[in-house]
């Protein structure tokens, strides 16, 4: 791949009914992420998969998928593209095999040997003759995976993809998405209102709120922002509180049973530690706080969070 | 396709309607009605009589769920999905309903041929005798033309039929629902022919009126006549297509 991005999204827009659910969204996502696409329900995350696959119409933006344009070369764009929109549909009536081969007629190139890879790859051999109507949430998703990859993609769109699912289809899932995006190079597009799926799985983050994009980032770096968070705990706060309401680098002082959480300057936790020793403060632990993306996204969204 | 239920159950009903004429034998009513019947001419009677009601029937249902039902059902995206163009997806279940259509208009022609034979007999020549019609009358033909006739006429409603078809496709993608779709495609069935009965002149001009192809040409044997409906039905084919790919190239698809 000569485009170093799999997807340029810039300035999507859609109004329904006089409402605005989608508002000037742009975001990239580079060859070999798997970019969450992260937001409360309702926030538009359907909606703009629908729009980048062609499903929906656009009222105005550009959508380009490995370099083409989806109005005007929408064939080149698609070619390489696997996904699932919402809860994958099929035909009930039909087995998980025969359900594939449907799709497989479509491309000039896919073989009956790559139906029974993909169905191997998703680990659904076993059941692949059996009607669809039989099958699990949990499987029903795995036979998406396995339609959506028929086409060898370069780029998978998953829309919620662990939704519904009990933990161990959840684990299940997400252990499958890892595996595909490390052993077959495929970049990953993948919705959710879950954070800790984004912090489990993801290396690239964009949070919708609303119908528009209010950050995006590593997830690194969104979770490394400028500021660490450390529990001190000790048992001379009195003497510990004066020397901290010093500290230049300290930006805030929350007291707690054990002592101390405060927040810091980045790159100070161990000039602290060395001014806390040096000052003959007794500490019995100090503990360096993750901010959590869950804290962040509280913070972004104003807590209207669904779990 | 041939996976569905429907098919089957419309497969009985076309066994349950080949059943008519041996019932209507029973009853003696085709005798009241001193009309010459026999194997040969069964499948054209079947078909004069299926073509205005259970075979309009079967495209309404097959089409609105084909295009409504699938689309709600999501399925009806996925090969959008693919490299293919909306204009190609609807031109693709034109033809599965073509080939639906021609089995069980295959389906039908085999068992009324097969019934028609053991209950009447498959007589000398192929006699088409209407109700109001003496047999001096009626319209004749040789066994062998006969035969050639009943499969070119079997042959030639499916383009009608398809034709109505592209208004049931075209109306499936207006309401987005099978139960609205088929209410209103029933209704105006049913309007037209009042409105055919009404105002005769307007007749051919209607689009059921394509559903009497066959006849106008073996029996009625108006050759202008029969190339009028076919120019009117044909029309009605392509503009109700156009307008369908109109319909659906700007519909976002929600399901
Ligand atoms: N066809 C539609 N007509 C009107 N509103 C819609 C339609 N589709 C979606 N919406 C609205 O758009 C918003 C975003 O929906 P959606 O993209 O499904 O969100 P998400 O996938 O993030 O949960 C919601 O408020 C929803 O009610
Ligand atoms: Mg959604």
């Amino acid at each position: 791949m000569t485009n170093k991005y799999v997807l340029e999204v810039a300035n999507l827009s859609k109004t329904f009914d006089q409402k605005k659910v989608v508002s000037n969204v742009s975001f990239k996502v580079r060859a070999g992420d798997i970019f969450g696409f992260l937001g409360p329900n309702g926030a538009g995350k359907t909606t703009i998969i629908r729009m980048i696959l062609g499903l929906i119409n656009l009222d105005s933006g550009i959508v380009k998928i490995n370099g083409y344009d989806i109005k005007e070369d929408f064939n080149s764009a698609i070619k390489n593209v696997g996904s699932i929109v919402e809860t994958p549909s099929f035909y009930d009536y039909l087995s998980g095999y025969d359900n594939l081969t449907q799709i497989a007629n479509l491309h000039s190139d896919i073989s009956a040997t790559r139906i029974n890879e993909v169905f191997k790859i998703v680990d659904l051999k076993n059941r692949a003759k059996d009607k669809v109507k039989t099958y699990s949430l949990g499987m029903k998703q795995r036979l998406g995976i396995a339609r959506a990859l028929l086409n060898k993609p370069n780029v998978v769109f998953l829309d919620e993809p662990t939704n519904g699912l009990d933990p161990q289809g959840m684990i299940e899932i997400r252990n499958l998405i890892t595996q595909l995006a490390n052993k077959e190079e495929i970049t990953f597009f993948i919705t959710t209102h879950m954070l800790h799926e984004v912090e489990q799985l993801c290396n690239r983050v964009a949070i919708l709120k609303e119908g528009t994009v209010i950050a995006q980032d590593s997830v690194k770096n969104l979770l490394n922002k400028e500021q660490e968070i450390i529990e001190i705990h000790t048992s001379q706060p009195k003497k510990a509180r004066r020397l901290l309401e010093t500290t230049k680098y300290i930006t805030k002082i929350n007291t707690s049973s054990f002592g101390f959480i405060v927040e810091l300057d980045k790159d100070h936790s161990s000039k602290l530690i060395k001014s806390l020793v040096s000052n003959n403060i007794k500490l019995d632990y100090l503990i360096p706080k993750k901010q959590s993306l869950e804290q962040l996204f509280f913070a972004l969204t104003g807590g209207n969070q669904n779990p | 396709m041939f996976k569905t239920k429907k098919i089957y159950v419309f497969m009985l009903v076309i066994l349950l309607y080949n059943f008519l004429p041996s019932l209507e034998q029973v009853m003696g009513t085709i005798d009241e009605a001193g009309v010459v019947i026999n194997g040969q001419t069964t499948p054209f009677y079947m078909l004069n009589f299926m073509i205005t009601n259970i075979l309009p029937l079967f495209i309404i249902i097959f089409m609105a769920d084909m295009i409504t039902g699938e689309y709600v059902q999501g399925t009806l995206k996925l090969p959008l999905l693919h490299p293919v163009s909306r204009t190609k997806l609807l031109a693709a279940k034109a033809i599965a309903i073509s080939i639906v259509l021609l089995s069980l208009l295959v389906f039908s022609l085999i068992l009324s041929y097969v019934l028609g034979t053991a209950i009447f007999g498959w007589g000398d020549q192929f006699i088409y005798q209407e109700a109001d019609q003496t047999i001096q009358e009626a319209t004749t033909y040789s066994t062998s033309q006969g035969i050639i006739i009943t499969l070119s006429s079997y042959l030639l409603s499916i383009y009608p039929l398809l034709a109505f078809g592209m208004l049931i496709m075209f109306l499936a993608l207006l309401f987005n629902s099978s139960g609205v779709t088929a209410g209103i495609s029933i209704g105006l069935i049913i309007f037209l022919s009042i409105l055919g009965e009404v105002i005769e002149a307007i007749r051919p001009y209607l689009i059921i009126n394509g559903f009497a192809l066959f006849n106008i040409l073996f029996v009625e044997r108006d050759i202008n006549y029969f190339t009028i409906t076919l120019i009117v039905t044909t029309l009605y084919g392509i503009i109700f297509y156009l307008g369908s790919i109109y319909l659906f190239q700007n519909k976002d698809l929600q399901y």
